[in-house]
C-alpha cells in the first residue's frame, strides 16, 4: 500500500520532469528557428529554458535517488557483509531526510526573497522559480523515505 | 579549524555511502552551522550555481545520445568498426576502441560510453577467445574518450564555472582525444601480438561501405554538432538541443529502432541522468562558495607557487595533484571544487586557459579508470562479472597509454590549441 503510494508519486514527479525538459527544448528550439529564420526572435526563450531546467533539477533530483543515478562512493558498502551495508544504507537515507529537513527553512526564506523580484524578460515573480530550492530537498526526501521503508520490508522479509 | 570541518565531515559522508551532491551538501551545512552563518548561503549559491544557460547542454547532449542508442546505433558503429579493423590482429579489441572513438562523439560522458560500447562487446570479445579481464579492462579504458572528444559534459561544467568558451574546449579535445584512442589501439594490438588474440576475417570492401552507410549518421551528428558552433550558427546549448532533435528524427526515420510511444520514456531517463548531475553541481557551487570565502583557491595557488614557478614544472604538479584526486573523488565534484584554484595557478604561470583545461580533462577521466572509485572500473567489471583486481591487473597497460597521452597533451599545447585556434580565429 505505502509502496503503491510512492509508485504513484514518482510517476506524477517523472511526468512533471518530462514536461520541463519539454519545455526546455521547446523554447531552445524557438530561439534557434527564430534567430535564424526570421528577422526578430523573441527575448524570454533564454530565461524560460534556463527556469525549466531548474525545476527539471529539481523534481528529477529524487527520481535520480530511486533509479541510483545519484552517485556514491560504495566503497565501505560492497565491503561489508549484507547485513551491514543495509544498515549502512539506512544510515544514508536517514542522512539524506535530516539533511532535507535542515534545508526547508533556509530554502522558504529564499523563496520569501524571491517576492520582491521579477524576472527581466519574462516578469514572472521570482517566488516561483525560487521555489525549486524547496522542491529540490523535498523530491530528495521522499525517495529517501521510500528507500527507507523498502529496506525495512525487505529485512522483514528474510 | 573550520576548513577541517568542511573537508572531514566531506570525507566521512562521502564513504558511509551517502550521495556525491548531498554529502557536498551536508559538509557546507555544518560548515555554516559552526562558523555561526546564515544558512540562506546554501540555497542561494546553489541556485546560482544551477540557473545557467551553458547547463542546459547537458540534458541536450543525453538526450540525444539516448534517442541514437535507443535507435540502435551502438550495433551499427560497431559493426563499422569491425569491418575497418577487425582484421588486424586483436582485431575486436580495436574494434571497441576504434567504436568507442566513434561513440564518443554522441555521447558525452564516460559511464554512458562504457555501458553501451561494453554490453555488447565484452560478451562478443568472450566468445572470441578474449580473456575477459582484458575485455573489460579495454572497453573501461577506451570508454574514457568519450569526455575528450566532443560533446563532453566535463568541459560543459568547466565553462560554466570558468567562462572558458565551450565551442573552444569541444574543438581542442578532437586532437588529444584522436590521439588516445591511437594510443590504446596500438597498446592493444601489441598484447593481441604477444598473446596470440584472434583476428576476424576480412570482410571485403562491400561491407565496409555498406556498415559505414549505418554508422555514418553519428558521424554526421558529430559534425553537425562542431560546425553548428564553430560556424557560429547556435550555441554549445542550441547545438545540443539540435543535436537531440537531428537524433530524434535520425532514431525515428532512419534506424526505425524506437517508435514515438516509447518518447516520453527515453526523454524523463534523460532528464533523470542530467538531474543527477546538475544537482551535484549546484551543492558543489555552494562548496565552492565556502572554499573562495576561506580563499582557499588563493592558498593552494601561493603553495604551488612557493614551490616553482617554472611553468613546465607547474603542469607537472598538477597532473600529479589531479591523478591523485581523480582517483578517490568523483569527477564532478573534483571539477568543481579544483579547477578554479588550478587555473588561477596555471594562468599566473602562463599557461592557456583551453590548454589547461584540456588536460585537465583528460587527467580527470583517467581517474575513471582507476581504482578505488573509478566508475568505468566498476561498470565493465560488472557486465564481465569479474572482481575489481582482476580488472585493475588488466587495465594498467592501457592506463600507462593513456597517461602517456596525457603527457604530451599537457607538455605540447599545440595538440590542443592548432584546431581550435585555426578555426576561430
Amino acid at each position: 500500500m505505502l509502496v503503491r503510494l510512492f509508485g504513484s508519486l514518482a510517476t506524477l514527479l517523472r511526468a512533471l520532469t518530462g514536461i520541463a525538459f519539454a519545455v526546455l527544448i521547446a523554447a531552445v528550439l524557438l530561439q534557434v528557428v527564430t534567430r535564424l529564420a526570421l528577422p526578430v526572435s523573441p527575448v524570454w526563450t533564454e530565461e524560460l529554458s534556463r527556469f525549466a531546467l531548474l525545476y527539471l533539477v529539481a523534481l528529477g533530483g529524487g527520481l535520480a535517488l530511486r533509479t541510483g543515478e545519484l552517485v556514491n562512493v560504495d566503497l565501505l558498502l560492497t565491503a561489508l557483509p549484507e547485513r551491514g551495508r543495509r544498515w549502512l544504507e539506512a544510515v544514508a537515507m536517514v542522512g539524506v531526510i535530516c539533511f532535507a529537513a535542515t534545508l526547508v527553512p533556509p530554502a522558504l526564506e529564499f523563496v520569501a526573497i524571491g517576492e520582491f523580484q521579477t524576472s527581466p524578460a519574462l516578469g514572472w515573480q521570482m517566488t516561483w522559480i525560487h521555489l525549486i530550492v524547496l522542491i529540490a530537498p523535498l523530491s530528495l526526501a521522499l525517495f529517501a523515505i521510500e528507500r527507507l521503508v523498502t529496506l525495512a520490508l525487505g529485512r522483514g522479509g528474510t | 579549524m573550520y576548513i577541517a570541518l568542511l573537508f572531514g565531515s566531506f570525507l566521512i559522508v562521502l564513504l558511509l555511502g551517502f550521495p556525491v551532491a548531498v554529502a557536498l551538501g551536508v559538509a557546507s551545512v555544518l560548515y555554516l552551522l559552526a562558523k555561526d552563518l546564515p544558512l540562506t548561503v546554501l540555497p542561494q549559491t546553489m541556485f546560482s550555481g544551477m540557473d545557467s544557460f551553458v547547463l542546459l547542454c547537458i540534458p541536450g547532449f543525453i538526450l540525444a545520445g539516448n534517442l541514437m542508442n535507443g535507435g540502435g546505433i551502438t550495433d551499427r558503429i560497431i559493426r563499422f568498426a569491425n569491418a575497418l579493423v577487425g582484421s588486424i590482429r586483436g582485431g575486436l579489441g580495436l574494434t571497441s576502441i576504434f567504436g568507442a572513438m566513434i561513440f564518443a562523439g554522441i555521447s558525452g560522458t564516460a559511464v554512458a560510453e562504457a555501458a553501451s560500447i561494453g554490453s555488447v562487446m565484452i560478451p562478443g570479445m568472450r566468445r572470441a577467445g578474449y580473456p575477459v579481464s582484458f575485455a573489460a579492462a579495454l572497453i573501461a579504458a577506451a570508454s574514457t574518450v568519450g569526455p575528450i572528444i566532443p560533446p563532453s559534459v566535463p568541459m560543459i561544467i568547466v565553462g560554466t564555472l570558468t567562462g572558458i568558451s565551450v565551442g573552444r574546449m569541444f574543438i581542442a579535445g578532437a586532437v588529444p582525444g584522436i590521439l588516445l584512442g591511437l594510443g590504446m589501439m596500438l597498446t592493444c594490438y601489441l598484447i593481441a601480438v604477444r598473446n596470440g588474440y584472434p583476428r576476424e576475417p576480412w570482410k571485403g570492401f562491400r561491407e565496409l561501405t555498406r556498415s559505414f552507410g549505418g554508422a555514418v549518421w553519428a558521424l554526421l551528428m558529430t559534425f553537425l554538432i562542431l560546425f553548428g558552433i564553430v560556424g557560429g550558427f547556435f550555441t554549445p546549448t542550441e547545438a545540443a538541443i539540435v543535436a537531440a532533435l537531428y537524433a530524434f528524427v535520425i532514431g525515428l526515420f532512419v534506424y526505425r529502432g524506437f517508435t514515438l510511444k516509447d518518447l516520453p520514456k527515453l526523454l524523463i531517463d534523460s532528464a533523470v541522468s542530467s538531474a543527477a548531475i546538475i544537482l551535484i553541481v549546484g551543492f558543489a557551487a555552494s562548496f565552492g562558495w565556502i572554499l573562495t570565502s576561506e580563499r582557499i583557491p588563493q592558498t593552494i595557488a601561493e603553495a604551488v607557487l612557493s614551490i616553482t614557478d617554472n611553468k613546465y614544472v607547474v603542469i607537472l604538479l598538477i597532473n600529479i595533484l589531479l591523478l591523485i584526486v581523480g582517483m578517490f573523488m568523483e569527477t564532478i565534484a573534483a571539477l568543481i571544487i579544483l579547477f578554479p584554484p588550478l587555473l588561477a595557478v596555471a594562468t599566473q604561470v602562463g599557461i592557456d586557459p583551453v590548454h589547461f583545461a584540456t588536460f585537465a580533462v583528460l587527467n580527470l577521466m583517467i581517474g575513471l579508470t582507476t581504482p578505488p572509485v573509478g566508475v568505468c572500473l566498476f561498470v565493465c567489471a560488472n557486465i564481465a562479472k569479474i572482481s575489481l583486481v582482476d580488472i585493475t591487473r588488466a587495465v594498467l597497460p592501457f592506463l600507462a597509454a593513456n597517461v602517456t597521452v596525457l603527457m604530451l597533451v599537457s607538455y605540447f599545447p599545440a595538440l590542443s590549441l592548432w584546431l581550435p585556434n585555426l578555426l576561430f580565429d
